[in-house]
């Protein structure tokens, strides 16, 4: 559709373009509010990234807080924590994309060979239900099951495991994040893969019946090609976040004695930052956060268009 | 016009890249907007005898000399409109939208002839919505800033934006000017290095202490154990519980459970702890940072020896919630934790067995303990209800006047009785005793009375919770273990620090260097104690923190402290 050279097209384009204008003034008017809403509160405050090199005091505003270059940039990757951090985060974010992403996609896969309509429902209902409880509960539960005396610390001294609290071993913190993070999202995270699976065209499955394949067959020559797109592009996005990992779950979850494993970049800025109003360190944290993303992204994006033929631009 | 508009377009901008850029949404900070534990407590003379030390103090006999007007009530001002901005507590917003339909408040602007518009927020946001009001440059009259600002008052009267209210004390606050000379510490906490005021504090007594190690009665029956006073009455105690199945103690989260360090000369902060509180004296008057000393080893292998032993309840470091530690000690899967008296008396009683709250924990008996941070004087309770008048206020003596009326006997008393003859009576002699409306009120439960009948966080003189929480006071046994050993004369605050605030320079360095001081003796603490690193590696933690810069710290603190104290007193 966009040929590089291709000046006819172009005309065209803006004559369409003009006689679109014409014909629906009153929707692109709509849209302006949507692109207001897009410039200020998406667009200028980029401006904002500035205090990330300031000693920003809100009295003295962005134009009179002292500058103060790469300090707070410094400061960060000076402290003795710093590796550690980026280390436990870049770690956690892994093993999700490793562990978590592709779970959801069989469970669709699996989903979409139920044949009991009733069953595959109360199925997926189940799988999901987990995403609507709130994360603080989700952790509460996790951290009783988890006790010396929990549940799953029972079960697991019967294989002769101490009885411990498994929160309180580091060794065990990124397990125990990972797979609580799995039961609580795989159900919701596998809706849009069925989704994209119940617009297969039925058709292709008799053409297979005819040539003799067999469900597994059928599930790798069709169900998944279809599926290729939808998980380039939500990889892509995953891997964008990989530095974004939220501090919520990990202050519920963590203590001191889990930082070895446990602490990462942004429970770090919470404790250090922003509980002391600290704006322009958690500002520049936030900055490189975000540069390191940006890359993430451009790169799985070309990786993704290179080799799966599918990207996001 | 132009310039407004780029200051809260500066605002916007601020505001959104906050969020954008760390994403850390919601989850409130701590930082002094919580309701502080020492909300406390009366001089035994003072629940005897009447409020005494408060009518020398806010009587109108008490004018400064230097005082031209006298200020009288309502305000005669031309303009009365003010507007105030300040957390709402989350019990009172449980009952009113805004402040604006606050009985009491209602009644502090009728009496004071003020036209007052109230503007209110969540404490969780509170900083948040006061760094972008500040921002903005459109600042309402009077704010209380509580432990919001960073830097406090001091650092916002520097950066132009509050008013140095130095000039207008002792002829538009006369009984603000004479209250917070009503003892020498109480003057120097609430003037700046060269005796200047910036804000109105709250004046209050915080002893006797709020916080015991509290017990069971049904254990100690059971088990046929007494009350425990030196640490190794505790181990035996421990021992016998351990025996029957029963966890014992309970330890703070951070490991650090302040009461059971005294007895080793030190003390730290615990895991909700300020940071001022890892600060404190030894016992030669210099600064020390507790977790930075021999002491420190000594408190961390008895502590690890316990838990080995199983003597300590052994997920107590795991996050655990308010409800979960009252879960426990309530099923009495601990027999012991450390407790502010009426929470755990409450708890007790609704479920049918007595809370023994414990006197001061010892190594020997007789031994004196210099660290329970609290004050029989009247002093400042720092970043509690701090409230200052903004720079752009433009009716700063009205302002002045206003929140002066507080510190008044009758202002005092409508926020802490509430109103004569409806929430309280009073006797020939002064006395004062609440009504039913305030003890058995039909409509809110007593624990909300606090927040709505009268006024429990904003800057006035305060009559202390032990005299006037209607919580405290309905109860005589509750009131009765809640002032258990605060006669204890062994016991004071010798050395801890007064609550001072550092200056701005001060406080920036101390805290660059402590984020990651606390988060590595925070992480070594819990290590010790639960035996994951032992403790012959205690001299490579030593090592550690001063290689992380324990001794700038130190350096920065003791000479704070040094400031404060030769800071000039009252004549």
């Amino acid at each position: 559709m966009t040929t590089a050279s291709g000046r006819a097209p172009a005309r065209r384009r803006r004559r369409s373009l003009r006689r679109d204008w014409k014909r629906y003034k009153l929707v692109y008017l709509m849209l302006l509010p949507v692109l207001a809403y897009y410039i200020v509160f998406h667009y200028l405050p980029m401006a904002g990234v500035v205090i990330a090199f300031q000693d920003y005091k809100p009295a003295r505003g962005l134009s009179g807080s002292e500058w103060v270059g790469l300090k707070h940039f410094i400061d960060f990757f000076s402290g003795p924590y710093a590796w550690r951090l980026i280390r436990n985060t870049v770690l956690l974010s892994a093993y999700q994309i490793l562990f978590a992403f592709p779970l959801p996609i069989i469970l669709a896969l699996m989903l979409n060979e139920m044949r009991a309509h009733r069953l595959k429902r109360v199925c997926q209902t189940l799988t999901y239900m987990p995403h609507f409880v709130s994360l603080v509960v989700i952790c509460g539960i996790v951290r009783s099951f988890t006790s010396s005396t929990g549940v799953i610390t029972t079960l697991l001294t019967r294989f002769g495991m101490e009885s411990v609290n498994l929160l309180s071993q580091p060794q065990y913190y990124r397990s125990i994040y990972i797979i609580s993070g799995i039961w609580q999202t795989i159900g919701w995270e596998s809706i849009i893969y069925l989704a994209t699976l119940a617009t297969v065209d039925v058709s292709l499955f008799e053409a297979a019946d005819l040539d003799g394949a067999n469900r597994a067959q059928k599930i790798w020559h069709i169900n998944l090609p279809v599926l290729v797109p939808v998980i380039a592009i939500q990889l892509i996005m995953r891997i964008g976040r990989i530095m974004s990992e939220g501090p919520d779950k990990t202050i519920l979850l963590y203590n001191a004695i889990t930082y070895e494993t446990a602490d990462i970049i942004s429970s770090y800025v919470y404790r250090s930052g922003l509980e002391q109003l600290n704006y322009s360190s958690a500002a520049a944290i936030g900055l490189f956060n975000s540069l390191i993303n940006m890359g993430l992204v451009v790169f799985a994006n070309w990786f993704s268009r290179t080799y799966a033929k599918e990207s996001l631009w | 016009m132009k310039w407004t508009l780029l200051r809260s377009l500066g605002s916007l901008v601020l505001a959104a890249a906050l969020l954008a850029g760390v994403g850390c949404a919601g989850s409130s900070g701590n930082s002094g907007t919580g309701e502080s534990p020492a909300d406390s407590a009366v001089p035994a003379e003072s629940l005897a005898g009447g409020e005494s030390s408060d009518a020398s103090a806010t009587g109108e006999e008490s004018q400064p000399a230097d005082s031209g007007t006298q200020v009288s009530y309502p305000i005669a001002a031309e303009d009365n409109k003010l507007t105030f901005w300040l957390p709402i507590q989350p019990i009172a917003s449980k009952y009113i939208a805004s402040y604006n339909d606050h009985l009491i408040y209602g009644l502090i602007s009728e009496n004071t002839g003020m036209d007052v518009e109230f503007i209110n927020c969540a404490p969780a946001d509170g900083a948040t919505q006061l760094g972008l009001l500040v921002a903005s440059g459109d600042l309402p009259d009077i704010l209380q800033i509580r432990g919001m600002y960073p830097g406090g008052a001091a650092a916002g009267v520097s950066e132009g934006i509050f008013a140095d209210l130095t000039p207008y004390l002792a002829q538009y606050a006369p009984d603000y000017h004479t209250a917070i000379r009503s003892s020498d510490l109480c003057y120097r906490l609430a003037t700046s290095e060269d005796g200047r005021v910036f804000a109105f504090e709250i004046l209050k007594q915080t002893a006797p202490a709020f916080d015991r190690m509290m017990y069971r009665q049904d254990i100690m029956d059971r088990l046929s154990l007494d009350v425990p006073v030196t640490l190794a009455d505790y181990e035996e105690d421990l021992a016998a519980m351990k025996e029957a199945g029963i966890d014992g103690l309970l330890l703070d989260k951070s490991g650090r459970t302040p009461m059971l360090m005294w007895p080793f000369g030190i003390t730290a902060r615990t895991a909700t702890g300020d940071e001022a509180h890892n600060w404190s004296l030894d016992a030669q008057g210099k600064v020390q940072f507790g977790q930075y000393t021999e002491n420190y080893r000594e408190y961390l292998t008895l502590m690890n020896s316990w838990y080995e032993k199983g003597y300590i309840y052994k997920d107590f470091m795991s996050n655990l919630s308010d409800a979960e530690i009252h879960a426990l000690y309530v099923n009495g899967t601990v027999g012991m934790y450390p407790s502010a008296v009426d929470i755990a008396s409450s708890l007790a009683s609704a479920n049918g067995f007595e809370a023994v709250p414990l006197p001061y924990v010892r190594s020997e008996e007789g031994q004196s303990l210099h660290f329970e941070r609290t004050y029989w004087e009247y002093v400042p309770e720092a970043a509690f209800a701090t409230t200052v008048i903004s720079a752009s206020c433009d009716n700063i003596e009205a302002a002045v006047q206003y929140l002066n009326y507080c510190y008044t006997q009758e202002g005092a008393d409508l926020c802490n009785w509430g109103v004569k003859d409806v929430h309280y009576t009073e006797d020939a002699a002064g006395n004062k005793t609440f009504t039913d409306k305030m003890l058995n009120n039909p409509d809110m439960p007593l624990a909300d009375v606090q927040m709505n009948l009268k006024l429990h966080t904003n800057a006035k003189w305060a009559e202390p919770d032990v005299a006037c929480n209607p919580n405290v006071v309905a109860n005589e046994t509750a009131l009765a273990l809640r002032m258990m050993y605060s006669d204890d004369k062994t016991v004071d605050n010798a050395q801890t620090l007064p609550p001072f605030s550092l200056s701005a320079e001060g406080s920036e360095k101390r805290s660059s260097i402590m984020n990651d001081i606390n988060t590595y003796a925070d992480e070594m603490t819990l290590k010790f104690i639960t035996g994951v690193t032992p403790l012959s590696e205690f001299d490579s933690y030593m090592e550690q923190l001063k290689a992380m810069g324990i001794e700038d710290a130190i350096t920065i603190t003791q000479a704070e402290y040094d400031t404060f104290m030769s800071k000039p007193g009252l004549e």
